[in-house]
């Protein structure tokens, strides 16, 4: 964690999902790629949300965005219900605040559109009144404050190295001026030697202009790195929410020792950092018919029989740190 | 890895890519080599020549890449000069390569069993080979990757398969080749780290079961050092580094190599830095002197903007191409 943590007003909550469900249908069954999501996003934090591929990250983060709407539940930001609020009926208020970035800029960013063209647009769309000077400036000032130069606006997104084409994507984020930024895997098509650069000037942006991140990854030293609390998904479903410090520290369900323990470590001192003894196993099973119970119970070294039966529930264990899993939920 | 020669050793290899208008030099001098048994990693960032390295040893370069100087023995076959029948028959009974984006590996019309079979039969190339045969081959080395329920895989389709299911079959499929040789390109890019552990832990079981020995391409730093004994650090199409393994994590010697330990984002607390000024490099005209000298923070000498740096053998098995150690004089 990069700063601390009681800075950070546990009453201010930014955006609220209650019961968040969304469901696929396709020609095989319902994917219920989402079922029944509950957290609160704190103004000025950064929210990691972890899990495989097929946890519903992606797809929690897209009814954010308005890109799906809710199958259920609600999403409220600064009490608007926009779960249900397709993109296309979003006011443009709430277009500008909430922002995303994408995975891999070079396929988020136009080819044939130079770096000005990219992050102009987005100032023409959201603030019309201003005058071709105007924008200029604005968009000089965020460059400058990104770490790019003048000599960048006339490159197009090819001539770019890999983690510059990202600062661009995030520079045309923050042309909006937003408030809410989704950071949907910023650093994984990066090569390392990129990636802190990435990493650190996000970390500023957050210092500088209070925003409230959502970062979706499945690179746990970048959770290490910059987010606050982390949310750790599987199958559609919250298994562990807790302070980095404390999932790293003292990981409860056995899903987030998995992944833990799958880390490829750069140094002794990385590897001894680690839980053991939870090594990884099986896949992620269909969201079509998830297991009973349950869902990870089919991966779990510690199952046992009520797992295949009762749900566990989401509860509390330590202050603030809540776990889904029968193994801590003995005194009910 | 004991006594015996080098089973693949590439000794000064230029690899050009030549479009209409330009030349590209992609790899400019590069000399590595594999003992028996023995785990290499290479690793780079993405546009590094690593995969060209790959391809030109099995000598599947795209028809723009030409090979214009060096050599490549694999044994004591100069795969440059053998006739077509010999390089055949190495990369199917030999070597086996797994390639980087397993999707794009397998053919999407056919059945992953047409696939291995195919496979399979340049593999054992034997007259008593029946369809059964091979057909038991094929659940064998499923089964050797820990897929489960074999048989049904066998007759599904790639589209049918989940990511690490398809890395799997493209492992099995490099195995029934790879007698001695496994050339691993990206083997678990864009696979979840739950996975990724998985199938390094079998490929490591597997390589050290059937005695093989094996390149590990990865820009995954923590992933070559979990599953090799030697690096190679490639930089720009030269070989900036050649170490073993845990001396090079240690205690890095190229300025490159030292940044990039530095700048990854760690575990472990400490500070973000900065990160490598990025500024790729342009292979039609790559700068003069050492390749890495517009990035390095050592690099602004004028005998590093002059003069590309001989290897340097720092200590015995360790080299590394900087002026930084010069050579004494």
């Amino acid at each position: 964690m990069h700063e601390p943590h009681e800075a950070m007003l546990y009453d201010q909550v930014l955006l609220k999902v209650e019961h968040l469900k969304r469901y696929f249908n396709t020609p095989k069954g319902t994917v219920k790629a989402v079922d029944d999501v509950s957290f609160n996003v704190i103004k000025g934090e950064t929210l990691a949300l972890v899990g495989e591929s097929g946890s519903g990250k992606t797809t929690t983060a897209n009814v954010i965005l308005g890109r799906y709407t809710a199958t259920d539940g609600s999403v409220f930001y600064k009490d608007v219900e926009i779960g249900s609020m397709p993109l296309t009926k979003r006011p443009l208020w709430l277009r500008r605040e909430i922002q995303v970035v994408f995975q891999d800029p070079a396929t988020s960013l136009n080819p044939k559109k130079t770096v000005k063209d990219i992050i102009e647009t987005a100032i023409r769309i959201h603030y019309p009144k201003l005058n071709k000077y105007e924008r200029m400036e604005r968009l000089l000032e965020l460059l400058d404050y990104i770490g790019l130069t003048e000599d960048h606006l006339f490159k197009l997104p090819r001539e770019l190295g890999g983690g510059e084409k990202q600062l661009v994507a995030l520079a045309r984020a923050l042309a909006t001026n937003p408030t809410h930024l989704i950071l949907d895997e910023p650093t994984s098509s990066l090569d390392v030697s990129a990636q802190s650069r990435i990493l650190s000037t996000l970390l500023k942006i957050q210092k500088d202009r209070g925003l409230t991140y959502i970062l979706i990854t499945h690179d746990l030293a970048v959770v290490k790195n910059i987010s606050h609390r982390i949310n750790v998904m599987y199958l559609g479903k919250i298994v562990e929410t807790a302070p980095v410090d404390d999932i790293f520290g003292e990981p409860l369900h056995p899903y987030t020792q998995m992944l833990l323990s799958s880390i490829p470590t750069i140094s002794e001192e990385e590897s001894k950092m680690l839980p053991k003894g939870v090594e990884s196993r099986g896949e992620i099973p269909s969201a079509i018919d998830p297991p009973s119970g349950c869902r990870f119970r089919t991966r779990c070294p510690f199952v046992m029989d009520v797992c295949s039966k009762e749900e566990p529930p989401l509860k509390e264990v330590v202050t603030r740190h809540f776990v889904a899993c029968h193994l801590h939920n003995k005194n009910v | 890895m004991q006594g015996a020669g080098p089973l693949l050793s590439v000794k000064n290899l230029y690899v050009k890519y030549k479009s209409y208008w330009y030349t590209y030099h992609v790899l400019d001098d590069v000399s590595i080599n594999v003992k028996l048994g023995e785990k290499v990693g290479l690793i780079g960032e993405s546009g590094a020549g690593k995969t060209t390295l790959l391809k030109s040893i099995l000598r599947v370069l795209p028809t723009q890449g030409k090979i214009t100087g060096g050599e490549i023995f694999y044994k004591d076959v100069d795969l440059l000069r053998c006739s077509k029948q010999r390089l055949l028959e190495i990369r199917r009974k030999n070597v086996g390569m797994i390639f980087q984006d397993p999707l794009a590996a397998l053919n999407p019309v056919f059945t992953v069993k047409d696939q291995m079979l195919e496979v399979l039969r340049y593999a054992n190339e034997r007259a008593d080979m029946n369809k059964s045969d091979l057909i038991n081959m094929a659940l064998d080395l499923l089964r050797d990757t820990l897929i489960p329920d074999p048989e049904r895989v066998l007759n599904s389709y790639p589209f049918q398969l989940s990511g690490g299911m398809r890395q799997r079959i493209v492992i099995a499929m490099a195995l029934a080749s790879a007698r001695e040789l496994l050339l691993a390109d990206e083997p678990t890019t864009n696979i979840d780290v739950t996975i990724q552990a998985q199938i390094l832990k079998l490929i490591g079981d597997l390589v050290e079961k059937k005695g093989l020995s094996m390149i590990l391409v990865s820009h995954a730093l923590g992933l070559v050092r979990k599953m090799t004994d030697r690096v190679y650090v490639m930089y720009g199409g030269n070989i900036a580094e050649e170490a073993p393994t845990s001396k090079l994590f240690n205690e890095p010697l190229h300025p490159y190599m030292q940044l990039l330990l530095k700048t990854a984002p760690k575990l472990v607390e400490s500070p973000l830095t900065e990160g490598i000024k990025s500024i790729p490099i342009d292979y039609r005209n790559p700068p003069t002197g050492c390749v890495f000298h517009p990035r390095c923070p050592y690099g602004d000498q004028e005998v590093c903007r002059k003069v590309k740096p001989p290897p340097i053998e720092v200590e015995k098995g360790r080299f590394v191409r900087c002026h930084l150690y010069g050579s004494g004089s």
